[in-house]
């Protein structure tokens, strides 16, 4: 592989990576505030997605044309607040009742139902196969439609490159704020010592539902970044946010930063699997075709997190504990 | 009458003893008289049989899917309900039987009935190596790698569209067909066969899952599901248990997929996708109140009413509609079964009470007594740091049988470590405890249970939703062992007896601790001196050599006091040896015949409990430091 097009995978790599990140920094977020694993916290990626259609012109396959920045911008602004409310209203009312009464079978049946019930509403409201989504960021007026040929035969798509530094703004402001801010404080305070916590007046529960609020915050600006690249449809979902849970368990369920790191890492292999193929190998009588990898592609990051739930789940937190 | 084959007769029905062929005749009309199970069954075939006469062919053949897709939901049921594992990929192992048997009828030629059982067995096995990973995981987790797994299986099947067929699946043409040249039969199953075959496995499922469920397998499940940690403490291999049931469930439910696949004729990946898992979840949990018909009335919430509800509208039924009536109504309904008032989830049924009230068992402590000579319990030289603190240091002491032996010291010297280090929770980093003479380092918690020990905690624990003679039953007999699952499934005579006679036991300990009165009630309901006595009851239920005890007088007021020293001193004089831990004196005065003092995680004092309580440096480390 030469140097360009490697760089190109990488980039696209990277690009792909910041919303399994940014998921798995909500996934992790959430997990260390209620100890809940959400699982329709895929189908919000889903939802911010087509929320960010609904204003532009609902209904149409393929996009309008040119949209203009300003309904482009509310267009943002609609799914960032139907992600969120659509997140505070999964935990106040799927979540909360099942953990107030330590049933987790509940809150994992009920989480998933969520997600049942967001993707067949917006399955309902977007009934055509797959749609374009118009692109927030004005990528058009780069010279070349932002592509840039790379010497050995890559392609820099700059828009990859925009998007990840944005989700890296993003991602390290958040980080920042969870390290510095006094809401931040509070949250680790009250994720390592709930009761003692209560006694500092800092209330959990209030600030796991914070957790999710921000939670699908960072889902509904990776979404409307991310799905400009490629035709989305209701199936998506579900997939990203294995992608995600893979990322924030890779990257020790808890931690924001780790999420972030592993998603990237995942992104990267992701891109590479899609590239590259074993060459045709003879060894004596056994003779091998070329493989192709991209059909492994998707298989990655659920391979990863189950041989890690399977090998080291006491390092991910995941072990039962034992009495006494 | 005897022949060679009376030792195999008495192995299954016990020795032969007057009054059996009574007990026999009565436990069966009870059971005919008081099982529902029976009723269903012959209701299932009822409504077959009505399917059969006046439903066209289409009804036949959805029927006949149904009846299959209920098979599988009591696989999932075993793993869910019964075993407590939220398990979110069940609808892979309908693939994986599905897919086996299409390579094993169209790659391999085998015939139908072979290529069925060899892909039920491959789930099982798939089961249990899912089991492996996942059986010591916290319950979020296994549902996030169950859900994964059930990933992978669908992704697998789209990265490999030569083999699999991709996403328009395998034809399977040949219908099922079973052949025995012996008796001439020759029967090729069509849809209204296959309802039949279905009818039939399913009831026979139930039965047997009801009459595990009400043995002693099921209080093994009941306990795992309840309190692991708890079922782990009174012996039980927990994942073990969760492994088997696992594996249970993929093959029940790889069955299922199996025989679905033939009989529609088609191996469609669209109906083991991750999203028929999660509805397959929600129809076994929506079930829970109604208890063992629970997958019927969860089939019937979430498949059936949605059908109606949308038939009733004249939408098509292909409707986009019905993914939002089907995601509405899950989450009514698992909201409302949740929410249930009064058993969330099952207790282990308790199936002949009756006996129990009556029934005189052993409650004699020391089963194992050791040789003579040999100490009950003896630890050597045990050291343990956590960090930079050195928690005990070279603490060597030994208990007799039939010795009260006191474990006294202040807060943080180290009782609670040396108590953990002889139950198995941790390891020490030098030294050795023996038991009757043999080290038992490196055995795991159900091993020790095994070897004689057992023990109390200091916060009691217990069972919720089970009475306090079901929590003690429970630790009498740890699951039928060996092959007796057999015996305990097939409720032979001689599994019966054993059953009466662990009845009988449990009862007779409950008494011996002064709790009869409340046996078959909840345990919701027992104060705290009560709860701790009952703690005791339980882990004397497993025969141990050596009880241990962690505080158990405290919370107890003075009468309470009195009475439970006398009852520990009794024990002892059965030959069990008992070490306590208390910081009560004058508790201790009462009850040990030799005490040993910690202090700062080494041995201060051993000795007579009087003398010790007396040492003049044993009342500074008591009453002078800590003050």
């Amino acid at each position: 592989m030469s140097a360009g097009l490697l760089l190109q995978v990488l980039v696209a790599g990277l690009a792909a990576g910041v919303l399994y990140g940014l998921l798995g920094a909500g996934y992790s977020l959430v997990y260390r505030m209620s100890g809940v694993l959400n699982f329709a916290h895929g189908e919000m990626v889903v939802l911010a997605m087509f929320a960010f259609l609904l204003p532009i012109g609902s209904g149409a396959a393929v996009a309008v044309t040119s949209p203009s920045p300003l309904l482009l911008l509310l267009a943002l602004l609609f799914a960032v607040v139907v992600t969120v409310a659509a997140s505070i209203a999964l935990f106040r009312f799927g979540i909360r009742p099942f953990t107030s009464r330590g049933s987790v079978v509940g809150w994992i049946a009920a989480s998933a139902a969520a997600g049942l019930l967001v993707r067949s509403v917006v399955g309902f409201l977007f009934p055509a196969e797959a749609y374009s989504v118009p692109d927030l960021l004005p990528t058009g007026i780069l010279p070349g439609q932002g592509l840039v040929s790379l010497p050995g035969g890559g392609v820099l798509n700059l828009r990859d490159v925009i998007v990840f530094a944005i989700a890296a703004v993003v991602a390290i402001g958040f980080d920042r704020w969870l390290a510095l801010s006094g809401t931040g404080r509070a949250m680790q305070a009250a994720a390592d010592a709930p009761d003692a916590a209560r006694l500092v007046g800092i209330s959990p529960e209030r600030l796991a539902l914070l957790a999710f609020a921000v939670g699908g915050l960072l889902v509904a600006v990776a979404a409307v970044l991310v799905a400009p690249s490629r035709p989305i449809s209701i199936g998506l979902g579900i997939l990203l946010g294995l992608k995600g849970v893979a990322a924030a368990v890779t990257g020790r369920l808890g931690s924001a930063r780790g999420a972030i790191i592993a998603g990237l890492g995942i992104g990267v292999v992701e891109s590479l699997l899609g590239n590259l193929s074993v060459p045709p190998l003879a060894l004596g009588a056994l003779q091998l075709p070329r493989l192709d990898l991209d059909p492994l592609r998707d298989l990655f990051a659920l391979a990863l997190l189950v041989v890690l739930l399977a090998l080291a789940p006491a390092r991910l937190g995941g072990a039962e504990e034992r009495l006494d | 009458m005897a022949g060679p084959w009376q030792p195999l007769v008495d192995r299954i029905y016990g020795p032969r003893r007057p009054g059996a062929l009574a007990d026999a005749v009565g436990d069966a009309r009870r059971w005919a008289r008081g099982d529902r199970a029976l009723a269903l069954g012959g209701a299932a075939l009822v409504l077959a049989a009505a399917v059969l006469i006046v439903g066209d062919v289409r009804t036949v053949a959805r029927a006949g899917a149904g009846v299959y897709t209920i098979v599988a939901l009591y696989g999932l049921w075993l793993v869910v309900v019964q075993t407590g594992q939220p398990s979110l990929g069940h609808a892979a192992f309908l693939g994986i039987g599905a897919y086996a048997t299409a390579y094993l009828r169209l790659s391999l030629g085998l015939d139908g009935l072979t290529s069925l059982a060899i892909s039920a067995i491959a789930c099982g096995g798939v089961g249990w190596l899912l089991g492996r990973g996942t059986s010591r995981l916290k319950p979020a987790f296994v549902a996030l790698a169950t859900w994964a797994f059930g990933w992978l299986a669908i992704l697998l099947v789209t990265a490999f569209p030569a083999q699999s067929g991709g996403g328009g699946g395998i034809a399977l043409r040949a219908p099922l067909e079973v052949r025995l040249d012996a008796l001439g039969l020759d029967l090729r199953f069509n849809d209204a066969g296959h309802l039949v075959a279905g009818v039939a496995i399913l009831v026979a499922a139930m039965l047997l899952l009801r009459s595990a469920q009400r043995s002693a397998i099921g209080r093994g499940w009941a306990s795992v599901r309840q309190h692991p940690g708890m079922a782990a403490a009174i012996g039980y291999d927990v994942a073990a248990i969760r492994r088997r049931a696992l594996a249970w469930g993929g093959a029940v439910a790889g069955l299922a997929g199996s025989l679905a696949a033939q009989a529609s004729g088609v191996v469609d990946p669209a109906a083991y996708s991750p999203l028929v898992s999660l509805q397959l979840f929600a129809a076994v949990l929506i079930g829970v109140p109604a208890g063992f018909l629970g997958p019927v009335v969860g089939y019937t919430i979430t498949v059936l009413l949605p059908q109606l509800l949308i038939g009733a509208t004249g939408a098509p039924s292909d409707s986009r509609l019905q993914g939002i009536v089907v995601a509405v109504l899950t989450i009514v309904a698992l909201t409302v079964s949740l929410s249930w008032r009064r058993s969330p989830l099952p207790a282990a049924a308790n199936a002949e009470p009756e006996q129990a009230a009556t029934g005189t068992g052993d409650a004699r402590a020391a089963s194992r007594p050791p040789a003579a000579g040999v100490p009950a319990l003896e630890v050597r030289g045990v050291d343990r740091a956590f960090g930079g603190v050195q928690a005990l240091g070279d603490v060597s002491l030994s208990v007799a049988a039939g010795e009260v032996h006191a474990l006294i010291g202040p807060n943080g010297s180290g009782k609670s470590t040396l108590l953990r280090c002889i139950a198995g929770t941790i390891a020490p980093d030098r030294g050795e405890v023996l038991v009757g003479g043999r080290s038992i380092a490196g055995l795991d918690a159900p091993a020790r249970v095994a070897a004689g020990v057992a023990r109390t905690f200091q916060r009691p624990v217990a069972f919720g939703q089970t009475s306090p003679q079901e929590q003690v039953l429970a630790a009498v007999r740890r699951g039928p062992g060996g092959w007796g699952w057999l015996r305990a499934v097939a409720k032979t005579p001689s599994y019966r007896v054993s059953e009466r006679q662990d009845r009988g036991t449990a009862l007779a300990t409950l008494r011996r601790l002064d709790l009869a009165a409340g046996a078959g009630g909840d345990v919701a309901g027992l104060n705290s001196g009560e709860l701790r006595r009952l703690q005791v009851a339980i882990a004397l239920a497993s025969r141990p050599s050596v009880l241990l005890l962690d505080e158990p007088a405290a919370g107890m007021d003075v009468a309470e006091r009195a009475d439970f020293a006398r009852t520990l001193r009794s024990l002892a004089e059965e030959g069990l040896a008992v070490l306590v831990v208390d910081h009560d004196l004058g508790f201790v005065r009462e009850v040990a015949d030799r005490a040993t003092v910690l202090v700062g995680g080494a041995v201060l004092a051993t000795g007579k409990t009087s003398e010790v309580v007396r040492d003049s440096s044993v009342r500074r480390a008591y009453l002078g430091r800590e003050g």
